[in-house]
């Protein structure tokens, strides 16, 4: 087994089935770590986070649902398959509806096991990347000062420079420079790009983003940035 | 405490009716139970099937590769022998539900015996958040004579009724306590009053554990005198070597 393997959580509270199932997802290449009690697996949150969690519904004390619940809200986006016993209708709804990617009814084979984590991998690897873009993207934002997150959204909106000065109380000059500068600073090739990133940041308006068990937060230009959109396209509404 | 309203249950030599054809009649209630008792057994069998095509695949992965892990396929196969005694052990507690036999007399401990019907209970996703909340004396009770799985399957069915006929009142459990009488070890569930009058009906789930106190020699009584709860006694006799 190599050490860069990608890691899977196995939740369970039946020993045999958290054993059987990290046999097989070994035996196909996968590291395991399994836990029998979802709290170890909550106070382990930050530690080597898995690519994807395994999880049984229906446990004592903390179930499926609630461990997820639990996941989302301190920031975890670990992707989820869950495993049932029961087929209880409602409780499997509700867990669709918190977003588990998969569900496997008992028993399952080891081919639709192999299948689910797969996309569960695929799926932990692209919003990886994506969150990673994300938080390069907020490392550039952060340089901006106030003001130049302030044309920075103006520009995105489409304003032509002497409209932007006259939002923002000043010259026409003065946005040129702060404009230049945004460009710059973004590392913005053109006008396009800067859209975009524009969008980007409005698009996803998270406060916060854990990254390899590390946690970044939005910088403030991005919530000015925001805040300024919201405003432009509000008052075109209007 | 005032008299018991209802009584529910005799000992064989005062009921005869129940004696003869008690296991035909005791079945014919059970099977009116399946659908709740299904959800349960089948999931028993379930997590062993899943582990043992787990067990199964990884085995073969395990002998297939250039270099075969035969250590590990051995600890797989293992454990697919472990995993065909739990299935034995589920199926054999579905038999003896389902199955027309008379009962065991074997030592049973009534404590474990409610556990394991609350658990069971609390295996139902609709069921688990029921407010159960289990007591058991100082003194710790002796084992009773009887079935084990038919004498679980009475306390799940007081149990059962008790959650239906109080409704899911919101604050107020429903409580079980284990007693230690000497002789005998009382199994006792208190729960809220409906709020629609005093309890007339008892539902098939109580008729079956009447019927298995009767075969045990044991009683069940209804107390539902006090204004705000419902009281059932149940009184198994002490094994006696």
């Amino acid at each position: 087994m190599h050490d860069d393997a990608p890691l899977v959580a196995v939740i369970d509270d039946d020993i045999a089935t958290c054993r059987a199932v990290s046999r097989l997802l070994d035996a196909v290449g996968y590291r395991v770590r399994t836990y029998t009690n979802p709290r170890d697996y909550l106070d382990e949150l930050d530690v080597a986070p898995p690519i994807c969690v395994l999880v049984d519904i229906l446990m004592p004390e903390v179930d499926g649902l609630a461990l997820l619940r639990e996941m989302r809200h301190a920031g975890s986006d670990v992707p989820a398959v869950f495993m049932t016993g029961t087929g209880h209708v409602p409780t499997v709804v509700e867990v669709m509806k918190e977003g588990a990617l998969d569900l496997l009814s008992q028993p399952f084979t080891a081919d639709s096991l192999c299948a689910a984590i797969a996309r569960a991998t695929d799926s932990s690897r692209r919003v990886h990347g994506e969150r990673r873009d994300l938080v390069d993207l907020w490392h550039q934002v952060e340089k901006l000062t106030p003001r130049e997150a302030e044309v920075a959204a103006l520009v995105a909106c489409g304003l032509l420079n002497k409209h932007v000065a006259m939002r923002i109380g000043t010259k026409e000059k003065t946005v040129k420079v702060h404009r230049g500068r945004v460009m710059q600073k973004l590392q913005a090739s053109s006008l396009a790009e800067l859209v975009r990133m524009v969008d980007r940041l409005f698009s996803e308006p998270l406060p916060f983003v854990k990254l390899d068990g590390v946690e970044a937060r939005r910088p403030r230009a991005a919530d000015i940035i925001t805040d300024v959109i919201a405003r432009e396209r509000s008052q075109k509404q209007a | 405490m005032s008299a018991p309203s209802s009584h529910l249950g005799a000992t064989k030599s005062e009921n005869p009716p129940l004696q003869v054809p008690w296991s035909e009649r005791e079945r014919a209630t059970r099977l009116a139970l399946a659908g709740e008792l299904v959800a349960a057994v089948t999931h028993d069998l379930r997590q062993p099937l899943t582990a043992i095509e787990m067990n199964l695949s990884a085995a073969l992965l395990f002998l297939s590769g250039a270099e075969p892990r035969t250590d590990r396929a051995i600890e797989a196969l293992e454990d697919i022998f472990a995993q065909q005694r739990r299935m034995s052990e589920a199926l054999q507690a579905l038999e003896d539900l389902v199955v027309c036999r008379e009962p065991r007399h074997e030592r049973c401990d009534l404590t474990a015996l409610a556990r394991e019907a609350i658990a069971l209970i609390r295996a139902d996703p609709s069921l688990r958040e029921a407010p159960i909340e289990l007591s058991v004396g100082a003194q710790t009770p002796p084992p009773v004579s009887g079935d084990a799985t038919l004498i679980r399957q009475a306390l799940l069915n007081v149990l059962l009724h008790a959650i239906d006929a109080s409704g899911g009142r919101p604050g107020t459990p429903i409580r079980g306590s284990i007693t230690n009488l000497e002789d005998a070890v009382e199994a006792v569930v208190t729960y809220p009053k409906p709020a629609d009058g005093p309890v007339t009906s008892t539902g098939p789930g109580l008729t079956l554990a009447r019927a298995v106190a009767a075969a045990h020699g044991a009683t069940i009584k209804i107390d539902d005198s006090s204004e705000s709860m419902v009281r059932v006694e149940t009184t198994w006799p002490a094994y006696a070597r």
